[in-house]
């Protein structure tokens, strides 16, 4: 890819994505025109709850969506400047793993059971590379390590089952690091593992990450890991983004009501025991039925009639690298003032 | 929270047999749980945290130990005599979804216990359901006929409370009841669950792995590690000053809202080790920072180090 840093495109583009379903009940809104960029070397987090489309989006993005029809789509996703959309399937195929890797959420089902797992590893540097077995067998080894296995060699004669999640979760990250690729996508890595194996997974991804100059896509539920561990984040409600800005100005200062509906109906460690939760009322909307206006409109405490009727833009407002989908947002630096009456 | 022990479980163990040998899933578990308090248990998987709960409610009966309920010891019962002394002691499950019939009508899933109990009279059991439908937040009228598929995740958990309450309990048993829900709706239950206990005097025993959780709903926390129990203390207490580096680690490893990105502190290193083999003297002392000769050698009893305050370490962290 071109070295040439005036011109070049960022990492990643996505502009105007609709991924629809038609399923026997309706159409099913998952992802209604998301944009977004990402670039070089950073890390974007997409944050929203069950059912807000940031799954189906990064599946969207690495296209492993079904293909017989019942999938639809429209937008762009450019990847260095290249429309994946655009691109035949087979070399749609050289980019997935070796250009924009992914890791899922359950090691065990991600990885091939009846497999040794120096198999699973060599399998991808022989085919996608063009490795010998000899140095692919080494190499798998040096990825093993890499990624925090003790006895490398020895683990890699043994099958996933042997395994505990913590350490599937790595080999299935010593996967997606074989071909060296710009972008991984990390769905829900840590979701399936114990805080404390969490943590150590979350420091294996940045360390990587930071060796490799790579960008990362962290799609997640949970805001604590978003504020640790990502630069950028999105937040996704209903199919859409929600609001877009650096990690540290959607803490300090979030516009959009859902974000900080989100943030306050966590239970944070600092506040007194039996401490009443700001729930967030009612449930997100059904997709195969979207209401008109603001999506988030039923459920949210300062709701006006426009929320109702008009669907919001990702706008920014006075900071350009701060956009919200909002009529009535809330007042730049003061949300804690708002968020401490505000919902109930 | 007050006056009698509703609850005491002393030194109960588990055993299973697992491919010929035998291990304790959970081993000398003691603990009381006043009358009105809400008990908090926290640890990993695999820590025997949901083996405690079930063995309380005699899912199994355990292999040695004793528990005793309103003063009733437990463990010898028959089958019919704990069918009876149930009534009072409910659990809820983590799925909700799996843990309500797919077939049957909220109304009948809801009625069950008491039928099991042998109210035969339908007027009353029709009223009863309806109290407690409204009483989790959901309209009878609407709810009563349908079925579990038809709600959301959050709302079958409500059906679940419901169903736990119906035969008002004395002490609910809560395994891990919001792990499966989303923040949002994970804080209404929370706040439900505080709610039934105000309105029909309940007794908690708060399963999770959720430190945030935990601490949110709980009078007093239990730490669990590998089959025993490491800390036990007041909840404002155990996250203010963490006397076991097990503690300590856990807490320093939640990601929480706000944290930076350069200030996450080094995790816990390792992972548990099995079951069918613990290390010798501590069961932490392979990921314990603190580690030293003592506690390869001697197991650490579980001892008050403050009124009400009891650790499993050699070395508790005292205080900064």
């Amino acid at each position: 890819m071109a070295d040439n840093q005036s011109i070049e495109p960022p990492l990643l583009e996505v502009n105007n994505l609709f991924t629809h379903f038609d399923t026997p009940r309706g159409i099913a809104h998952a992802v209604d025109g998301v944009s977004f960029t990402l670039e070089r070397g950073r890390t974007l987090g997409i944050v929203g709850e069950s059912g807000s489309g940031k799954s189906v989006l990064s599946r969207t993005i690495i296209d492993i969506l079904a293909k017989d029809g019942s999938v639809l789509h429209e937008g762009e996703i450019l990847f260095e400047g290249r429309d994946l959309r655009q691109l035949p399937e087979k070399e749609m195929r050289e980019i997935r793993g070796r250009e924009i890797a992914m890791v899922f959420q359950d090691p065990m089902s991600s990885l091939n059971p009846v497999k040794k797992i120096g198999k699973q590893i060599t399998e991808v540097l022989t085919k996608r590379l063009g490795m010998t077995k000899q140095a692919a067998k080494l190499r798998a080894a040096e990825l093993i390590d890499s990624v925090g296995i003790p006895d490398a060699e020895q683990q890699l004669t043994r099958f996933p089952m042997h395994l505990s999640g913590g350490m599937r979760q790595r080999v299935a990250i010593a996967i997606a690091m074989a071909c060296e690729p710009k972008l991984l996508i990390a769905d829900e890595p840590t979701t399936a593992l114990d805080v404390t194996i969490q943590a150590q997974i979350l420091d294996l991804l940045r360390e990587q990450q930071r060796e490799r100059d790579m960008s990362v896509i962290l799609i997640t539920h949970n805001l604590g890991i978003v504020s640790g561990y990502t630069d950028d984040v999105a937040v996704m409600y209903a199919g859409r983004i929600a609001e877009r800005c650096g990690t540290d100005e959607l803490i300090a200062h979030p516009r959009m009501p859902y974000t900080e509906a989100l943030m306050n109906s966590a239970p944070a460690l600092s506040d007194p025991p039996h401490t009443r939760l700001n729930a967030i009322p009612g449930l997100p909307p059904n997709l195969l039925n979207v209401p008109p206006g603001c999506r988030f409109h039923a459920r949210c405490p300062y709701v006006q009639d426009k929320c109702k009727s008009d669907m919001p833009e990702l706008l920014a407002e006075d900071n350009p690298a701060h956009t919200f989908a909002c009529w009535h947002p809330l007042a730049n630096g003061k949300a804690n003032e708002v968020a401490s009456g505000g919902i109930q | 929270m007050n006056n009698g022990t509703l609850l005491e479980v002393n030194d109960i163990t588990v055993e299973y047999v697992t491919q010929g040998q035998r291990f304790a899933a959970i081993s000398d578990v003691t603990l009381d749980i006043a009358e009105g308090e809400t008990l908090g248990l926290v640890g990993e998987s695999g820590c025997g945290k949901s083996t405690t709960g079930r063995a309380i409610i005699q899912l199994p009966t355990p292999t040695a130990g004793h528990v005793k309920f309103e003063g009733q010891e437990l463990t010898g019962l028959t089958h019919n005599e704990m069918r009876q002394i149930r009534q009072r002691l409910q659990i809820i499950f983590q799925d909700p979804v799996s843990s309500l019939n797919p077939r049957r009508r909220v109304k009948d899933i809801v009625a069950e216990p008491l039928i099991i109990a042998g109210n035969k009279d339908a007027a009353d059991i029709d009223r009863k359901v309806r109290e407690v439908l409204n009483a989790v937040g959901m309209d009878p009228d609407i709810t009563l006929d349908r079925r579990p598929h038809q709600f959301s995740g959050g709302q079958c958990q409500r059906i679940c409370i419901a169903r736990a309450l119906i035969m008002e309990p004395k002490l609910i048993v809560c395994d891990e009841p919001v792990s499966a829900l989303d923040v949002s709706v994970q804080a209404q239950i929370l706040n439900l669950l505080e709610d039934m206990k105000e309105r029909y005097g309940l007794t908690l025993l708060f399963i999770s792995h959720d430190l945030a959780v935990v601490k949110n709903i709980s009078d007093r926390v239990a730490v669990m590690y590998l089959g025993k129990f490491c800390e036990l203390a007041d909840s404002e207490r155990i996250y203010e000053a963490p006397a076991h580096p097990y503690t300590a680690g856990l807490m320093a490893t939640i990601p929480e809202i706000g944290d930076k990105a350069i200030d996450s502190g080094p995790a816990l290193a390792g992972e548990i080790p099995s079951p069918l083999n613990p290390p010798s003297g501590c069961r932490f002392r392979t990921r314990c920072p603190q580690a030293q000769e003592k506690c390869t050698a001697e197991e650490p009893a579980f001892r008050d180090i403050d009124p009400g305050h009891q650790v499993a370490c050699h070395f508790p962290l005292l205080g900064e």
